[in-house]
């Protein structure tokens, strides 16, 4: 029995990840497929599908949110991820996206039209708005 | 060595004085690599060897070593106006005796969303990984398979301009790099001569010496294109090579036939005093062509990675050199297991001086291999190769410096 719930506070521990919902500044009229926001997190692409600029923001490295949107979103591993941009940033191809914390994350969000990021779903405030959630 | 050293913090200072306020971003990576030949036969020169990097001169014997392949490179970017950035890469080797050296120095100015130009030092794009190819995080091995990554040049003095474009899914970035490159006193050239490579010694000679290599009107293309899960490159370069050896003679002579040399005579300057120098032939001077299609699939589990390479000759014997490597990795969150298989075969197609034509060297390599992924910036690998000679013996073209030999490595690649 013991063991039984102890599976039981692994599966779900690991499914208590929230939900991430991916924002935008609420005057952003972008429609964004998932292909979109892939190349905008992995930086191949620097507009937004109207032709504007785009800003993509990240969670910083070891919260939860980061590693769940990399595995849904980004269909990635953190160590794939990693390698992918290391490969990037030593050929001097690209830096990857500005890392800040969710607090941050919203005020830039809500401040900056060209700015695009992710918070957990239970964060999100009128001041953005919410595109996608995964 | 240390004009360059200035050369680059003079850069550096210059710039920091233009620009005051940019801000200069500092990261790096770096390997600490050990590994240890476990079994083999022995070359010509006596040794159970496995060459693993020809452009530092790096090779493991049947003793554990750490130093060939321990290596730390630290990157200086900074945004100097809008729009122009400068990189800058100190590397320090195990394999230089840890002498920090100028590997990268560049600027990149972005003209606009889709088109930028690069110039300075920079690595030659040739195979897959060449760009990066000692950034080990960046890829499952310890070290990109030697079958295909041998050349003594890897990178070039130039200018690349390159456009990205978008259509649906896809992206894509075509990169025209035109340059050239000198090096000189090129050790992994004694590896050759002394093992019945090109310049077959006869048994009591030992000849040693160091080669400068130029590769002169590099000129080439690149075409990249990804989707979500598939990534395609296309590499194409012809440059002229030409090489020069200063060469050094050792002659043991065994006069009376037991085996103990009696008398030993060293050469290493022509009557006039001039040094011994190979001239400037066909076989010396050539153009050399490069032509690379390679990739990556990336399935839920599973990552294949193929490189295919054809280099062709334009000397003396029409050397023609196709290389491969193919690699399956399962990706595990933080454990990726990986096997591949790399295979080198070299033709010589016209006869030159009665030297004949057809199979001139062959091998092939099996890796496998395991990455741990054991914190978010490093991870710890553990490397089998076994590396078989599968060329042609015959007297006239003994390639046995290629000698088999299975290579146990284990190694931690780090970013920071």
């Amino acid at each position: 029995m013991k063991r039984l719930l102890f599976a039981a506070t692994i599966l779900f521990s690991a499914t208590t990840i929230a939900e991430v919902a991916i924002i935008v500044h609420p005057s952003n009229s972008n429609t964004f497929s998932d292909s979109d926001l892939k190349n905008l997190y992995l930086g191949k692409k620097k507009t937004f599908p109207d032709g504007s600029e785009a800003i993509p923001l990240n969670l910083e490295e070891g919260g939860d949110g980061r590693t769940y949107f990399n595995q849904t979103a980004l269909e990635k591993s953190d160590a794939q991820l990693k390698a992918y941009w290391s490969k990037l940033v030593f050929t001097g191809k690209g830096t990857p996206p500005k890392e800040v914390t969710q607090d941050e994350m919203m005020k830039l969000v809500s401040s900056n039209p060209s700015t695009i990021g992710y918070v957990d779903a239970s964060a999100v405030s009128d001041a953005v708005k919410v595109i996608k959630k995964y | 060595m240390k004009t360059k050293l200035s050369l680059f913090f003079c850069v550096l200072l210059g710039f920091f004085t233009v620009a005051a306020k940019a801000e200069i971003q500092f990261s790096g990576y770096g390997s600490i690599v050990g590994g240890k030949v476990i079994s083999g036969e022995e070359d010509p020169s006596g040794e159970i060897e496995f060459p693993v990097d020809f452009y530092d001169y790096a090779f493991y014997t049947e003793d554990f070593k750490l130093k060939p392949e321990t290596m730390i490179a630290l990157q200086a970017r900074m945004d100097v106006t809008d729009g122009l950035v400068f990189t800058g890469q100190l590397v320090a080797k195990g394999a230089d005796d840890f002498k920090p050296d100028i590997d990268w120095l560049y600027l990149t100015y972005n003209i606009n969303d889709d088109w930028y130009v690069m110039a300075g030092r920079r690595n030659l794009p040739m195979y897959y990984f060449s760009e990066y190819m000692e950034v080990g995080y960046a890829y499952p091995w310890i070290r990109p398979p030697a079958n295909l990554y041998w050349w003594e040049i890897t990178q070039f003095n130039g200018l690349t301009v390159a456009h990205q474009m978008n259509w649906s899914d896809w992206t894509a970035t075509v990169s025209m790099f035109a340059g050239r490159e000198e090096r000189e006193d090129i050790r992994s050239h004694d590896y050759w001569r002394n093992r019945g490579g090109y310049y077959f010694p006869p048994e009591g000679t030992y000849i040693s010496g160091t080669a400068d290599v130029t590769w002169s009107d590099i000129l080439g293309v690149n075409l990249n294109a990804s989707n979500d899960w598939i990534d395609l490159r296309f590499s194409y370069f012809t440059t002229q090579y030409e090489t020069f050896a200063d060469v050094f003679f050792r002659d043991e002579i065994d006069t009376d036939g037991d085996g103990i040399p009696d008398k030993v005579i060293e050469r290493s300057r022509n009557e006039d005093g001039t040094p011994i120098r190979s001239g400037s032939w066909d076989v010396t001077k050539f153009d050399l062509e490069f032509l690379g299609l390679s990739g990556s699939f990336n399935f839920d589990f599973a990552t294949l990675l193929f490189d295919y390479n054809l280099v062709k000759y334009d000397d003396a014997y029409s050397f023609e050199f196709p290389t491969y490597l193919i690699t399956a990795i399962y990706n595990h969150d933080t454990w990726q297991p990986y096997i591949g298989y790399t295979k080198a075969a070299g033709k010589i197609k016209k006869d030159f001086d009665g030297f004949g034509t057809g199979d001139a060297e062959e091998h092939r390599m099996i890796t496998v291999g395991i990455r741990y992924n054991f914190h978010p910036n490093a991870s710890l690998k553990l490397q089998l190769d076994d590396f078989k000679d599968q060329g042609d013996r015959s007297p006239w073209y003994d390639f046995s410096y290629h000698n088999d030999a299975k290579l146990l490595s284990v190694g931690v690649d780090f970013v920071f």
